[in-house]
């Protein structure tokens, strides 16, 4: 052991070492009301690699921070071992894998869970690292990727937040947690003259919770209480993705078909109560993407998303968790598990983007507008960013929701009270 | 009245011969001189083009933007390698690979380009780190500014010798330098530029200014190239300045380390590498 570890020190000497970081200096104001928005931010990032030959190690950590009340906990993100043979690549550890080919809102994106907290960041930003094995062979015009996730990770959502209106006051128990962790993907890429194909499936655990029994007790006649009982779906995502050229516009497409079943309860017969009854989900939804994107002769980027989701097939059914028979309870609201974060948001949503960079890069403008086009609903983001010195930046955002005065559960109308004004002191190193 | 007419047409017609035959005996009389010009600043761009190139070449360049409002001087810099290998394969003439170092916001994004000999377009992709992604884009069209720069990708791709006609129209001193002149007139209409005046050292044959014209014969662009290194058999241009005329502009590209042939293997040019640090 001694030997290994002085042989692997003494190639870590003769490694070439990368590193590269941000701090962020962050403040949030609430447009409503001016009072000041509280939520954790990244206010320190690190990315640091080791290269030897093929070999990398690389990890990226941070630190993230709350102003008010003053609190920091520390991150890490993805620390990961990378070999690059002559006909790929494998890499092992805790990584944040992307796939797919739309800027963000990836439907076929689903190894990595979602971080909540962050769903306004687009790319790597938002997701959370997983422990995973992965393999990348490159063939001709063609790559096969496959992924082995040996321990699931969950979303994580903002409880409890009372600044971030979409919050659930409590983290709810899950009373059934995954059993079976392993998940596993595969893609499939190739190129066919000035377009790229995609192919991939992926089956994992879903990383929001539902329902999957309730406990429904009869404290006195015609009164009952339901406990609502969470868990997790299995999910199958077959997906495909595109990219092509039509003239100066670049065509990106996405979709994917999610295949969502609750597992069978493993009961355990003495502690299960008799009040017990199972909920058995089979449901098939779909989302996509389609973005065009142009870029205008002064490099300003213009591009436009057609974001959709929508339920193919459902079947459900309730049964009595010991006699197994059938009961005829309603089903509640299905909510997706995975995929696109934007779906929470709208079922048809168009998101146009613009940004530029001016002045040698010292100035950068970017915008976003989402319009719900299913319900009422849109959100506006526009920012400035100006850099008076090299590696500095000072960046000003302002985000407006505007929802449906008719209609309060509208997501757009609950989003309001988060319209705010950001200013950002950066530094990157 | 016939016979006069007769005799009209007898007159103008040889008139008209003997007009042909001054005009015969004055083209045959320039064409050797005219076909030496042309020969001889084709064969001094040959003879640049002929220079030793390595194979593969690695390069650190310091990329300053300079702006100018009156006597003031603002300049931001970015510092990027070049990777590139030349191909004999029948389907590519070159792969490159870009990646940025400076700023550090910028740090680790780069491009993979294959450069095919008969496709339209160049296979393209670009790597953002902030998404993690390898992105297959379209390559830009060659008249488009490179990066924001004053070069454009025209400007920093090879230009085959056959897309353009060389006149050798005088010699001068630039840098110090001896230098012919060189008038080349695109023959392939599929550029931005009317013309080019090209300074070449007389003694090394290494291009020095080159000055571009646009199609209404007006100058807006001047690229010097005062420094040239002899490493090994390559000679190294270690900056070169591209002044934009028309908003008072430039780009300085500084060589801060240049390495040759290192026998890269071709896997440096694919999406792996590109994601790498």
């Amino acid at each position: 052991m001694k030997k290994i570890t002085f042989i692997f020190s003494i190639s870590l000497m003769f490694a070439q070492v990368n590193y590269s970081g941000e701090f962020t200096a962050k403040s949030m104001t609430r447009i409503s009301n001016k009072s000041q928005i509280n939520l954790p931010y990244r206010i320190f990032s690190l990315n640091l690699g080791y290269t030897l030959g093929s070999i990398d190690i690389n990890t990226v950590t941070g630190i993230e921070y709350r102003n008010n009340p003053s609190e920091s906990n520390y991150v890490l993100r993805e620390a990961y071992l990378a070999y690059y043979p002559e006909w790929g690549e494998v890499k092992f550890g805790k990584q944040i894998h992307a796939w797919g080919s739309a800027d963000g809102n990836n439907p076929t994106d689903n190894i990595n869970p979602y971080d909540y907290y962050y769903l306004f960041k687009i790319g790597e930003g938002r997701k959370i690292g997983v422990i995973s094995f992965s393999s990348k062979l490159y063939f001709g015009n063609s790559n096969l990727e496959g992924v082995i996730i040996p321990k699931y990770e969950k979303n994580r959502f903002p409880y409890g937040e009372k600044d971030f209106p979409l919050s659930i006051p409590t983290e709810p128990e899950i009373k059934y947690p995954v059993e079976n962790e392993y998940e596993f993907g595969f893609r499939l890429q190739t190129t066919i003259g000035e377009s790229d194909i995609g192919l991939s499936l992926f089956r994992g655990s879903d990383r929001a919770p539902s329902l999957r029994a309730a406990n429904i007790t009869y404290e006195v006649e015609n009164e009952f209480q339901i406990e609502s009982l969470l868990g997790y779906r299995e999910t199958l995502v077959t997906g495909l993705d595109f990219v092509t050229f039509i003239g100066d516009l670049t065509l990106r497409g996405e979709a994917a078909l999610f295949r969502s079943r609750s597992p069978i309860l493993v009961l355990n017969l003495f502690k299960t109560p008799l009040s017990l009854y199972e909920f058995q989900q089979d449901i098939t939804y779909s989302q996509y993407v389609l973005q065009v994107e142009y870029t205008t002769n002064s490099d300003i980027l213009l591009s436009g998303q057609l974001i959709g989701n929508s339920v193919q097939d459902e079947a459900y059914e309730w049964y009595h968790s010991s006699s197994r028979e059938y009961v005829d309870f309603a089903s509640p609201d299905f909510q997706p598990g995975m995929g696109n974060p934007i779906a929470m948001f709208s079922e048809l949503a168009l998101l146009l983007s613009s940004s530029g960079v001016f002045m040698d890069d010292r100035l950068e403008l970017k915008g976003n507008i989402m319009t719900n086009l299913d319900e009422k609903g849109n959100m506006f983001s526009g920012s400035i960013g100006y850099s008076p010195w090299i590696n500095w930046k000072l960046e000003t955002t302002i985000t407006k929701f505007n929802g449906d005065k008719d209609d309060l559960d509208n997501t757009f109308t609950i989003m309001e009270d988060f319209s705010n004004l950001s200013f950002n002191i950066i530094y990157n190193f | 009245m016939n016979k006069i007419n007769h005799k009209l047409q007898l007159l103008y017609k040889n008139k008209l011969i003997d007009s042909i035959k001054l005009y015969l005996l004055i083209i045959l009389f320039l064409f050797p001189i005219i076909t030496n010009a042309q020969q001889s600043g084709l064969s001094i761009m040959q003879k640049m083009d002929q220079l030793k190139k390595p194979s593969d070449s690695e390069t650190k360049i310091k990329m300053t933007l300079v702006s100018k409002k009156g006597d003031k001087e603002r300049s931001r810099s970015r510092v990027l390698t070049t990777i590139e290998k030349k191909y004999e394969d029948g389907i590519y003439k070159l792969k490159s690979l870009l990646r940025f170092s400076e700023p550090k916001e910028v740090n680790g994004t780069a491009f993979l380009t294959w450069d095919r000999i008969d496709a339209k377009f160049d296979d393209q992709w670009l790597y953002l780190p902030a998404l993690k992604k390898v992105k297959r884009i379209r390559a830009k069209d060659k008249e488009r500014s490179f990066m924001g720069t004053d070069f454009s990708y025209e400007d920093l791709s090879a230009r085959d010798l056959k897309f353009d006609e060389y006149e050798l129209i005088g010699e001068g001193i630039v840098h110090g330098t001896q230098c012919y002149k060189i008038n080349a007139i695109p023959l392939e209409k599929r550029t931005q530029y009317g013309s080019r005046l090209i300074w070449v050292d007389k003694e090394n044959f290494l291009m020095k200014r080159v000055e571009f014209y646009n199609k209404k014969e007006m100058v807006f662009k001047i690229l010097d190239i005062p420094d040239h290194v002899k490493n090994g058999d390559y000679w190294t241009a270690t900056k070169m300045i591209m002044k934009n005329l028309k908003n008072n502009h430039r780009t300085e590209l500084t060589v801060l380390k240049v390495k040759y042939d290192q026998n890269l293997k071709d896997n440096v040019f694919t999406e792996s590498f590109l994601k790498r640090n």
